[in-house]
């Protein structure tokens, strides 16, 4: 019985490390800084935090349901999309995802109502940056994402 | 109906206790992993369902896990644990519970032995805790999908072995026993 599981946790094992070879080699690693924006077949590459940037400043709300005051500097969600060029007026929505694929989907108003969605600029320990989605009005930490890595936009 | 004794209440306490506290300990290892695979997690929900599966694979009746992960489930909602699956997260934490039963009432009708059930109520609690977080949060999908579930699978194999060392360890201690029938003076049983 027990070779038995000991056998049954090895095939697993191999198989977990199959599929995650594979996973990792198909993906399309974005260089870190940068941020991937993709429209239907066409993916362009930004630096969210090139250009000038603007202060973040609201209160989002945290996983144990706490208030908490952000005072940061970053861009405009709807900024970083047209730096990109991609999408214009033809996107109903953009599905933000982090570096392990969490994500979150925020509507094409409220990426343009002032003072919602905005990408916070973060310093990572390695001297990098990274960017943090930060959405205002919120009552959950749900669309709060850490290290954002890709914009995707969406039209359905 | 079996009675339950004090001490098997104090060892389900401790194990929902330990299952629900031990995820924040071992999150920042299994985070190690989960960043390098580029996966939201699995990993240390594995671990944390090992003391339910433990507790309900030594206790001599049936529904054990259920029970423990709703209380585990208030438990979290009492301490603000509930990470982003926030009111919805009892659901994340008793549909695993109700998993590790079934297994355990399956292993215990078809092979005889509740603890034969450990490894498979192991892994499957873990994916459909990955599933169940996946649906609420995550909404992941392709490979991705697979890769979360499969590393999922593959630490809860890992844990199912632990748990059968620990079932063996503590069965002396804890080990599946019927409470004593009532007992007159002199050990002689009350009819």
């Amino acid at each position: 019985m027990r070779k038995k599981s000991i056998a049954a946790a090895i095939v697993l094992l191999v198989i977990t490390c199959i599929a995650s070879v594979i996973y990792l080699r198909s993906r399309n690693e974005v260089p870190k800084g940068d941020l991937a924006v993709v429209f239907e077949d066409k993916t362009v590459l930004i630096d969210p935090f090139g250009g000038s940037l603007v202060p973040v400043r609201g209160v989002t709300v945290n996983a144990k349901g706490q208030e908490k005051d952000v005072d940061e500097t970053g861009i405009a969600l709807k900024d970083a999309i047209s730096k990109s060029g991609l999408g214009g007026s033809g996107f109903t929505k953009a599905r933000v995802v982090a570096s392990d694929e969490y994500s979150a989907v925020i509507s094409f108003d409220e990426i343009n109502e002032e003072g919602r969605a905005y990408l916070a600029k973060q310093q990572e320990d390695d001297g990098s940056t990274s960017a943090r989605l930060c959405v205002f009005g919120d009552s959950d930490s749900k669309r709060q994402i850490k290290n954002v890595v890709r914009i995707e936009l969406l039209n359905e | 109906m079996k009675r339950i004794d004090l001490k098997s209440f104090i060892f389900m306490a401790l194990c929902c206790d330990l299952g629900l506290f031990s995820k924040k300990l071992i999150s920042p290892a299994a985070n190690v992993i989960t960043e390098f695979l580029h996966i939201p997690g699995g990993i240390a929900t594995s671990f944390s369902l090992m003391f339910l599966v433990t507790a309900a694979a030594l206790m001599p009746f049936p529904f054990c896990a259920t029970v423990m992960s709703i209380v585990q489930s208030l438990l979290a909602l009492c301490f603000g644990m509930t990470g982003s699956m926030g009111a919805l997260a009892p659901i994340g934490y008793i549909l695993p519970g109700i998993v590790i039963d079934m297994v355990l009432l399956g292993a215990g009708k078809l092979a005889g032995r509740r603890c034969k059930g450990i490894l498979t109520a192991s892994i499957l609690s873990s994916v459909t805790a990955c599933l169940t977080a996946d649906l609420i949060v995550f909404n992941l999908s392709g490979i991705v999908l697979l890769v979360y579930t499969l590393v999922a699978a593959a630490s809860g194999s890992i844990c199912g072995l632990l748990g059968e060392r620990l079932v063996e360890r503590l069965r002396p201690v804890i080990g599946i026993r019927q409470a004593p029938e009532k007992t007159s003076y002199k050990g002689k049983a009350v009819s």
